[in-house]
């Protein structure tokens, strides 16, 4: 496994693709090296990859947005968040419970070991959400985007 | 060292067993300021070159946000 800007970057073959739930571990302040036990569902927006010109490793970034089961209907706005719930939403997409991913809250994310350590699945990846789901989210960015120009 | 099962390995819509892991937190600045200097803290990059590192690559999936 390389290591690229000092992470263990897991190889660009197994990195997820846009649409695909992982976890990430966040750390605390007190210990960045070590992943913490605060564990979010992300859903990833895209994927990008890079040569570090260094060591000429490849290595993959990706762009998430945050989610958390706790609900979000009384703090903020419909079209602020994406809310899967359905049962057959919530298996394809491999999640436990109902979850709200957060459109004002994405960052861009190493594919490392670190941050997103293998589950018992082998993969920090848990599933893809359903296409009528990745339209939703589409026209949560349009109407994010129109907003942003008023 | 473990790593990932290429994208060719993995089985969606299998079954998941419920986790242990409790994710009703919500999710903070805090936290998100905590990933940042993490990342930031162990390449030795600056903010600045951190996000140059991960946001000038090639597009492979999805669009920009």
């Amino acid at each position: 496994m390389p290591t690229v800007l000092g992470h263990k970057c897991y190889p660009v073959n197994s990195a997820p693709q846009a649409y695909d739930i992982i976890w990430a571990n966040f750390p605390y302040n007190e210990h960045p090296y070590t992943p913490g036990p605060d564990r979010h569902p992300c859903l990833v927006l895209n994927t990008k990859v890079f040569k570090d010109n260094n060591t000429g490793n490849d290595y993959a970034s990706l762009q998430v947005m945050y989610g958390t089961s706790k609900s979000q209907k009384d703090r903020l706005k419909p079209w602020e968040y994406l809310h899967i719930h359905n049962y057959n939403a919530l298996n394809q997409s491999g999640l436990f419970c109902e979850t709200y991913f957060l459109v004002g809250r994405t960052q861009r994310l190493l594919w490392c070991e670190e941050y997103m350590p293998l589950t018992e699945h082998g993969t920090p990846i848990l599933g893809k959400i359903p296409m009528d789901y990745i339209l939703q989210l589409k026209k949560l960015k349009e109407i994010r985007d129109a907003m942003a120009n008023l | 060292m473990k790593t990932p099962k290429t994208r060719a390995e993995l089985k969606f819509f299998e079954p998941k067993e419920a986790s242990d892991f409790d994710y009703s937190s919500d999710i903070t600045d805090e936290k998100i300021q905590s990933m940042d200097k993490a990342m930031m803290h162990k390449s030795g990059l600056s903010g600045v070159e951190l996000h140059e590192k991960l946001n000038d690559g090639i597009l492979i999936s999805g669009e920009d946000w």
